[in-house]
């Protein structure tokens, strides 16, 4: 049946109603959902689209010395910023630029034709570049301030200062080490754009402003950090050396008062130098430090009592440990000598003896204790620990050569520390170079306190230590380190390179020894052709800079009197066979030091012999047992061409027992020159 | 049936303030999309433009009020054939804006007789489905008003406007389908039609076959329509800007000039086709939730009058403008939200553009036509 031709077209126009219907409604179910489901999507990226955040630098902190001079600043400079939208002719403005701002016309055109807002043409540009540009007047060519790091003076004081980027991000040195502190907080701008990225006139959404960096004092004093690197010039022309380091420490506080390397550069060009140059060596080189390091053998051996100043010892110019020879820096050697000699001649055959009465387990640990084969947490980069062997691979031969400062290297900075120690009275100190931290507005935000790090020796042997240096300088091998009116103490070091006539050689010393104020580490790497000796290269220059660095701190000469105090002579009593309560007493009566070897309570021996003359307070070694760990063994000294009284009287000084055949000079010995036998060994000589 | 006052007795307003209502909608939007608050904006000008394209509109509705409808049935042959002439002139020269060849310049206005085309099409199909509605059973008759609607639509589409060719397609199909045709009929011609497109489509990207009655550009809306991120600087740029806008306007939206994607130009085209997406931005969903409703209410007054026409051709042509208006709401606001490609068809009423707002004030007045003169008037 057909249906009636109105009612069909009335049905069908309902249904095409509700197609329409559902077709509206699945619209706006779609627009429900980008509209209210999913709005916070399109709204942030709304945000994203029509805002730019512009990072608003903040001004880097300024390092100043302890005196408040300025070492680093930031001074603010322009950037020649491109916006390409706005340009005109690209080829021309690249033209322009490239010729003004010395570029290369490819970079230029490429930087201003980038499909972005803005780019940078060339960042921190000169002011005579900027007045150039704004000469130009391009239109798309704007300025945008930026902060630029300048160092005043230069390359003084590069290696603790370092330097910091582009970005003001410290890169080297304190820049590096503090950049936390330095580089401050940038703030935010964040500002309205338009669809052709333009920006819209009062648009500014946000302003957050930069919190700028701290201030940094120093420990460094910018005069003596001068006076240590025109010296260090002057070397550097004067000698032979691939390069140098001074330190100058104020041993009570550990604060550092200056450190320089040569080579250096300029901070403010650090680029055109090579990157060796950045090298900070005084804290990420180590050295061998030769004889300064006898200075650690003598505290420790002075702290542990194995050796008093007057002891005696042989010097035959060679001493033979495990069969190794191991000689001694002068021909022929010291013969006999105290230890105060021994130290003043820095004679190394005295020095091995010493370490075999240390010990290996002991000395190590003073080693240890000084600071050597850690960092000294100065909070600069690239600090290196130095090279101390293993305990385990340490036998005879590498304990007698630590004990003259071979088979170690150290860090200049480590071996400062260790003797601001002793000129500390034995306390070592952390060593510092940042006195305190200040925000913009001078309140204080961090003071860096002094810190003791350990007592490592005590008091008292810290001064005999420091008495002993001071005979160096007057009477020993350092005499070219000495200044009129004035005490010091030192030590020389010169350590040859394996295998090659290349040498190292430092000089450090303490000043003024009887109140240390001073602690000066001189050294000089790879140092070739005639003059090479520390004591001919490192003292000379640390005489310089002390002489300049007393006087600029106003330290004055004091004029010393009793120069040379005599010592007295003492008769050894014999203490053989007598119970050890009973020797000691008699001993210590007779002004001179005991030293029990053994457990037992019955003297079997003694060292020296009785009979034997020497100065007071030297050491007598009694003996209850054998000497089982050869500690305390005596090297055998030269006995030929001496005549038999005075053989006599130095093998009984030293212990040994003499058995002569004939008269006038000794002309045979059985027992090599050298050789290290017990106490009361005898020797058998012939003499004509 | 000549004019006769008491006819007013059957005006139905609630079309007329609806209209009205979307105008207004229309002149806050596109005042906002030309930044007329700002210093040294001229979009005062567009704002004139829109009220006395609207004006003018409302004095052709009511010109047209004066005249039986019949008239148009009686004279469809020469509406027909103008048509088709207009059309043929400005394919072969136009002035081209925007890539389609639509206008033509009257001097003081340029007119789009595309605009126009779609209510005269309407006049016409109504006539001729009308006059064969026996024939419309069988596919003979079937084809007639197919044929009819091919030649203006072969004609856009060379103008390159393809949105408004879409836009006589769903027309006819409206018509045909509460004309009577059978439905198995429209299945064959219109899906048939819609799968040797694809084919086209298919065959082009697969082996680079030409495309016949597309151009490239139209191809890539089509594209980007279906994934607006594969080139979002370029094609996909109107769609993904648009959804922000959108998006970011919230249930409650920015309030009127301050919608920062419009105001800041992010919107592309947004006075003429992505004036919804400014509504979307300033007015928030419930704002835009008010236009479809209204939109929604407008076509059930329109197909309601359809239904209580007194004969089947003023039923064709309610009907035939209803579907006109559909198709653009759903087409345009399809758009802004990648839901539909970009074809360039304005707002009814909202959108900016004088010969779409004439013309589509010239359809409400065919309709308010057809209300009045519903049934027989007592004396």
């Amino acid at each position: 049946m057909p249906v009636h031709p109105h009612l069909q077209a009335r049905k069908r126009i309902v249904i095409l109603f509700f197609l329409f219907f559902l077709l509206i409604i699945a619209l706006s179910i779609r627009l429900f959902f980008i509209q209210v489901v999913y709005s916070s999507e399109y709204q942030k990226r709304a945000f994203e689209q029509r805002t730019r955040e512009l990072k608003v630098e903040p001004r880097r902190g300024i390092i100043y010395d302890r005196r408040g001079r300025e070492l680093a600043i930031s001074a603010s400079s322009e950037t020649v910023v491109a916006i390409p939208l706005e340009i005109e002719s690209a080829v021309d403005t690249a033209r322009k630029l490239a010729s003004v701002l010395n570029m290369d016309y490819n970079t230029v055109y490429n930087r201003i034709t980038r499909k972005a807002s803005a780019v940078y043409v060339k960042r921190k540009v000169s002011e005579e570049e900027a007045l150039a540009v704004k000469k130009l007047d391009l239109p798309g060519i704007t300025f945008t301030e930026e902060s630029k790091r300048f160092y005043p003076r230069n390359n003084l004081a590069s290696h603790i200062l370092g330097f910091a980027g582009i970005d003001s991000q410290g890169l080297e040195g304190l820049e590096l080490s503090y950049d936390n502190y330095l580089k401050g907080k940038p703030g935010k701008i964040a500002i309205e754009r338009d669809a052709t990225g333009r920006y819209i006139p009062d648009g500014v959404k946000q302003y957050i402003a930069p919190e700028d960096g701290y201030n940094i004092y120093l420990t460094i004093d910018e005069s003596i950090q001068y006076i240590a690197e025109r010296e260090l010039d002057k070397a550097m022309k004067e000698f032979q050396v691939s390069g140098g380091t001074v330190i100058i420490m104020d041993p009570r506080t550990g604060g550092i008062l200056a450190l320089a390397n040569r080579p250096d550069y300029d901070l403010n060009n650090f680029a055109d130098y090579p990157q060796k140059n950045w090298r900070n060596r005084a804290i990420s080189d180590g050295f061998e430090p030769g004889s300064t390091f006898k200075i650690i053998t003598t505290a420790a051996a002075l702290e542990e009592g194995v050796v008093n100043e007057n002891d005696r010892f042989f010097d035959p110019g060679h001493i033979k440990v495990s069969g190794e020879i191991l000689n001694c820096w002068r021909l022929g050697g010291h013969g006999s000598q105290t230890f105060t000699e021994v130290v003043q001649n820095s004679c190394n055959p005295g020095f091995v003896q010493v370490g075999m009465r240390l010990g290996k387990e002991s000395f190590y640990n003073y080693i240890r204790a000084f600071g050597f084969g850690e960092k000294t947490s100065i909070r600069l980069p690239g600090e290196a620990s130095g090279i101390l062997a293993n305990y385990d691979a340490i036998g005879p031969v590498e304990l007698a050569t630590l004990s003259f400062g071979h088979g170690i290297t150290v860090t200049p900075i480590q071996l400062t520390t260790a003797v601001a120690a002793l000129a500390n009275k034995g306390m070592l100190m952390q060593p510092r170079l940042v006195e305190e931290i200040r925000d913009h507005d001078g309140n204080v935000v961090e003071k860096i306190e002094p810190v003791q790090a350990r007592q490592v020796v005590s008091k008292e042997t810290a001064l005999r230590t420091l008495k002993l240096l001071e005979k160096v300088v007057s009477d020993g091998t350092g005499t070219s380190a000495a200044i009129e009116g004035y005490r010091i103490g030192g030590k020389t070091g010169t350590a040859k390179h394996y295998g090659a006539e290349v040498y190292d050689s430092s000089f450090i010393g303490i000043l003024p020894v009887d109140d240390p104020q001073l602690v000066i580490l001189v050294v000089f790497y790879d140092v070739t052709g005639p003059i090479y000796y520390g004591s001919q290269t490192a003292a000379p220059v640390f005489r310089n800079i002390a002489i300049d660095t007393l006087r600029y701190l106003g330290i004055s000469p004091k004029i010393d009197n009793n120069k040379n105090e005599n010592t007295k002579e003492i008769v050894v009593p014999d203490v053989k066979n007598m119970e050890v309560y009973e020797a000691e007493n008699i001993l210590r009566k007779n002004a001179l030091d005991v030293k029990i070897i053994g457990r037992k309570d019955t003297i079997i021996k003694q060292v020296p012999l009785a009979g034997a003359k020497v100065l007071e307070n030297t050491t007598v070694l009694i003996f209850t047992e054998e000497d089982n760990e050869h500690k305390y063994y005596t090297t055998v000294p030269d006995f030929k061409g001496l005549k038999v009284e005075e053989a006599q009287n130095l093998s009984s000084q030293l212990g040994l027992i003499l058995s002569v055949k004939g008269n006038g000079r000794i002309t045979k010995q059985d027992i090599q020159p050298g050789e290290r036998v017990p106490g009361a060994t005898r020797i058998n000589v012939e003499a004509k | 049936m000549k004019w006769n006052r008491k006819l007013l007795n059957n005006v139905n307003w609630y079309i007329l303030i609806v209209t009205l209502l979307l105008i207004c909608i229309g002149i806050f939007a596109i005042s906002s999309a030309v930044e007329v608050n700002k210093a040294d904006s001229i979009g005062m000008q567009y704002i004139k433009k829109q009220l006395i394209s609207a004006i003018m509109g409302i004095i052709v509705i009511i010109i047209l009020q004066f005249f039986d409808y019949h008239i148009f049935e009686h004279f469809s042959d020469i509406i027909y054939f103008t048509t088709i002439a207009v059309l043929g002139i400005i394919a072969l020269n136009g002035i081209t804006v925007k890539g389609a060849k639509a206008w033509i310049s009257l001097g003081f206005f340029n007119f789009q007789p595309s605009e126009l085309a779609k209510v005269s099409l309407i006049l016409v199909l109504a006539a001729v489905i009308d006059n064969k509605r026996e024939e419309l059973k069988y596919f003979t008759g079937f084809i007639k008003p197919c044929i009819y609607a091919l030649i203006p639509f072969v004609l856009i589409i060379l103008q390159n406007d393809l949105g408004t060719a879409l836009v006589l397609l769903a027309i006819l199909i409206g018509m045909l389908f509460v004309g009577g045709a059978k439905i198995r009929f429209m299945l064959i011609i219109f899906g048939g039609g819609f799968l040797v497109l694809l084919l086209l489509i298919v065959s082009h990207i697969l082996f680079d076959t030409p495309l016949f009655f597309f151009k490239e550009y139209q191809l890539n809306r089509l594209i980007v329509f279906i994934n607006p991120h594969i080139d979002p600087t370029g094609s996909g740029y109107h769609i993904i800007q648009s959804q922000i806008a959108l998006g970011s306007g919230r249930l409650f939206g920015k309030g009127l000039f301050s919608g920062t994607q419009n105001q800041l130009g992010f919107v592309p085209e947004k006075h003429t086709d992505f004036i919804f997406s400014v509504i979307g931005e300033e007015f928030g969903f419930i704002g835009v939730l008010v236009v479809v409703a209204l939109y929604l209410f407008l076509l059930w007054q329109i197909l309601n009058i359809a239904r209580n026409a007194r004969d089947n051709y003023g039923r064709l042509v309610a009907v035939g403008v209803a579907t006109m208006f559909f198709f653009h709401v759903l087409e345009n606001i399809g758009m802004t939200m990648g839901l539909m490609p970009i074809t360039g068809l304005p707002l009814p009423f909202i959108s900016y553009g004088g010969s779409s707002m004439i013309s589509s004030l010239a359809a409400i007045g065919l309709v308010t036509n057809i209300n009045i003169r519903r049934k027989k008037i007592m004396f």
